[in-house]
């Protein structure tokens, strides 16, 4: 019974097949047929693709191309027309800073680099690394969070003929509440606004005498800690109390911390630290003006030493209009220093950042000791943007040197910076100086930089 | 010298006090402060969010968000904010970063409950391939930013600042929910309203001064042969736009698209080199009168844009 089944059901699948095969082949030459169309369809318009593609490339403006007699005559008109349209510098402190990009692997800081490259020539062979060139600095910048609650910024720092330095390396905790924020590690202090700017970030070449004189040619960087607190109001103004206390004036201690020494130390007080006060307030004026206000107070009072009072006021108006068509804007700032310092045990001044400016002291000067020195200095520019690349500046510097007697600088420095992308710029500026306490006073200083930044730098503050 | 140490204490006290004073010092706040870095993402906030919020953009509409200045002003916005809402792509990467850090929210930080990337799920046009280095111009890694300006895309962004709102405002995600579905509603009915506005002039070819009007030229079929910036962020040379002029002469190019920010004078000159209009249009809500939200702002441009492409085939 079951093998009869079996023969049924091989004989009705034997008589299926052919049928079923024939109906598949016609399927199949469909399909075929269908699919050939359909690649005929393809390559046509691969071919209709590349010769538009072909087309294009043959129009489209080729670097490589060498232009026409009529672009050369169009290159040259519009040449001409140039100068009205093309002016322009970018804030420098604004086309200065070099935007951020993509990270360049996951979880890996952010890593940056920027080079500052500078000549100064000049008539007075007093000044440090004078008609020559130099790679002033090399910085290396990392920034990435930490984790949920805090993030690192780390920027180490090279000058020609120098050891790395870092300029600063710290945390900052952003989720703290009660509108406080902290930071913690060496950062540049919250002293004005110039002293808060990385080298590559300044407006000019140099900082501005009145800062010099105070906290070096490289501005002051102190170890510590910081607390900022945004204060909250009922006009919604923007008003940022900031305190910061860091080792002191003389903060650069090398050698590993608790490794025995020689000789014990000096007992460290509270008063051997540098204790710093800043307040900022911002106004915004209407959408195209604002004013940002300042002051900062700054005191170390070591037991033995030179005691230090460093006061400051900042003032910075700016101008940008933004329903103007093109890129123009105004800037002016102003900071003062007033110090007051009294020099004892015959030490130095204690402005001690005061270390050689390259480009100014060959020898340091002494102070008198047993003495009270009161002394004022300021610096005052203004820049203007003529255009999306081009900005047009001039700085005028006066200050008494801290810890001397009827000694002053002053000087006068217009410069012109061009800025192609924001991430490097070309500046030129003439600068005269007189300065007191050189053999030959009077200087004249023509600044040639460049400046660039690879990688992804975060912006630097307002 | 020891009687700074008082004064340290006394100043002390007085920070201390400022604490108490306005340590609880808040802002009446019935509704949601929402921020935004541009005014399209507040023009579409405010769809979703009706009168439950007040939306404001740090950016204006007749600025380039590529470059705002991080204002001390907006960190007390953003310290206020619940919800701060970015274009993303890095759009805002030069000055939205100083901003954040400063704001003291950790709300509205990246990862926070009040962080919205407006970007998400967008399919992003642009996206360079091979090494992406700083040759190219100021590119923007994850691909052109300024996709506001694809009407299609608004539903994209209104769907990430819905669910943004929801995480902050739960209580009112029904409300949010409804305002999205009506919006999206509204936004289809446009859509096809400027597509047959644009339909005439599919594969029509123009020339933008900075690469932002990619996404409209895909959405609504036109053809941009060359912008006025040889690459993005760079200004334009004297090189460039002869080379360009010989392009839009070539192809009979005669529609230059710019935004408000952009400067004119060389804009003028190739116009003149090439007998093509320049048309001034905004990117975002606000970049021109009577466009403060985005079906105004969208139909401005899709009309301008049609009226401009119609008089250079007339003439």
């Amino acid at each position: 019974m079951r093998h009869g089944r079996s023969a049924t059901l091989a004989l009705a699948v034997a008589l299926a097949a052919p049928h079923w095969a024939a109906a598949q082949s016609n399927d199949t030459k469909h399909e075929v047929e269908q699919l050939r169309q359909e690649v005929k369809e393809l390559r046509q318009a691969v071919q209709e693709l590349q010769q538009a593609l072909k087309q294009q490339q043959q129009a489209k403006p080729a670097a490589a191309a060498a232009p026409s007699a009529e672009e050369k005559q169009l290159e040259a008109e519009l040449q001409a027309a140039m100068p009205a349209a093309t002016p322009t510098a970018a804030a420098a402190v604004a086309a200065v800073q070099p935007a951020a990009g993509k990270s360049s692997s996951i979880l890996n800081p952010n890593i940056s680099f920027t080079g500052d490259f500078t000549f100064l020539g000049t008539d007075n062979r007093q000044l440090n690394k004078a008609n020559e060139f130099s790679f002033r600095e090399a910085e290396v910048g990392f920034q990435a969070p930490i984790d949920p609650f805090a993030r690192a910024d780390a920027f180490v720092t090279v000058g020609e003929g120098e050891s790395a330095d870092v300029e600063e390396a710290y945390a900052t905790f952003l989720t703290l509440p009660f509108n406080i924020q902290a930071r913690a590690g060496k950062f540049r202090l919250a002293f004005g606004k110039n002293n808060t700017l990385h080298r590559h970030a300044l407006p000019q070449t140099d900082r501005p005498f009145a800062e010099v004189v105070n906290f070096g040619d490289e501005g002051f960087s102190g170890t510590g800690v910081e607390l900022s607190y945004l204060v909250p109001n009922p006009w919604d103004q923007y008003v940022l109390l900031t305190g910061e206390v860091v080792n002191g004036l003389d903060d650069a201690q090398g050698g590993g911390q608790g490794v025995p020494l020689d000789q014990p130390q000096a007992a460290r007080a509270l008063r051997d630290f540098a204790y710093l006060g800043h307040v900022q307030t911002f106004y915004d004026l209407n959408s195209d003006n604002n004013i940002e206000l300042g002051g900062s107070a700054l005191i170390n009072l070591p037991k033995s030493g030179t005691q230090t009072k460093i006061y400051g006021v900042d003032l910075t108006y700016r101008w940008r209009p933004l329903r103007q068509a093109g890129y123009h804007q105004f800037l002016w700032r102003t900071e003062g220093y007033f110090t007051d310092e009294q020099v004892r045990d015959g030490g130095s001044s204690g402005s001690a950042a005061f270390q050689a400016p390259s480009f100014s002291l060959m020898d340091t000067a002494t102070t008198n000791s047993d003495n009270n020195f009161n002394t004022d200095g300021f610096y005052t520019y203004g820049e203007y943007r003529l255009a999306q690349g081009w900005w047009l500046g001039a700085r005028v510097d006066w200050t008494e040197v801290p810890a001397q007697r009827r000694q002053t600088w002053w000087g006068v420095y217009p410069y012109f910076t061009f800025a192609p992308t924001e991430f490097g710029y070309f500046r030129v500026g003439y600068q005269y100086a007189i300065q007191d306490e050189l053999q030959n006073k009077e200087s004249n200083r023509v600044w040639l930089q460049y400046d660039f930044s690879i990688g992804p730098h975060a912006a630097h503050p307002f | 010298m020891n009687a700074f140490f008082p004064s340290c204490r006394r100043l002390a006290i007085g920070a201390a006090g400022l604490l108490t004073l306005f340590g609880s010092f808040s802002p009446a706040a019935a509704k949601l402060y929402v921020v935004t870095t541009t005014p399209d993402l507040a023009a579409i906030a405010r769809e979703i969010g009706g009168d439950k919020i007040e939306a404001e953009s740090l950016a204006l509409g007749t600025q380039d968000a590529h470059f705002v200045d991080p204002k001390p002003s907006f960190i007390v916005k953003l310290n206020r904010a619940d919800l701060y809402i970015k274009r993303g792509m890095e759009l805002e990467i030069g000055w939205a970063p100083v901003l954040e850090k400063g704001a003291r929210n950790a709300n509205v930080l990246y990862g926070g409950t009040g962080y919205v990337d407006a970007s998400a799920g967008i399919t992003p046009l642009e996206v360079p391939s091979g090494p992406v280095t700083r040759a190219l111009g100021d590119v923007h890694p994850y691909g052109n930013p300024h996709y506001q300006l694809d009407p299609d895309n608004a539903k994209i962004m209104a769907r990430n600042i819905t669910d943004g709102l929801k995480r902050v405002d739960p209580a009112d995600g029904a409300y949010f929910e409804q305002r999205l579905g009506d919006f999206d509603g509204r936004i289809d009915t446009k859509l096809a309203e400027w597509s047959k506005i644009m339909a005439p002039f599919r594969g029509a070819k123009v020339v933008t001064y900075h690469q932002s009007w990619e996404y409209f030229a895909a959405r609504f079929d036109l053809q941009i042969i060359g912008n006025m910036e040889p690459k993005p962020g760079v200004a334009p040379s004297p090189a460039h736009l002869a080379q360009l002029i010989t392009l839009m002469k070539a192809q009979n190019c005669k529609l230059i698209i710019k935004e408000p920010f952009y400067p004119e004078n060389l804009t003028h000159v190739v116009a003149e080199k090439t007998g093509a209009r320049v048309l001034v249009l905004p990117d975002a809500p606000g970049g021109a009168p009577a466009t403060d939200d985005y079906f105004s702002f969208m139909d401005h441009n899709v009309k301008q844009v049609a009226a401009a492409l119609a008089a250079t085939k007339d003439s």
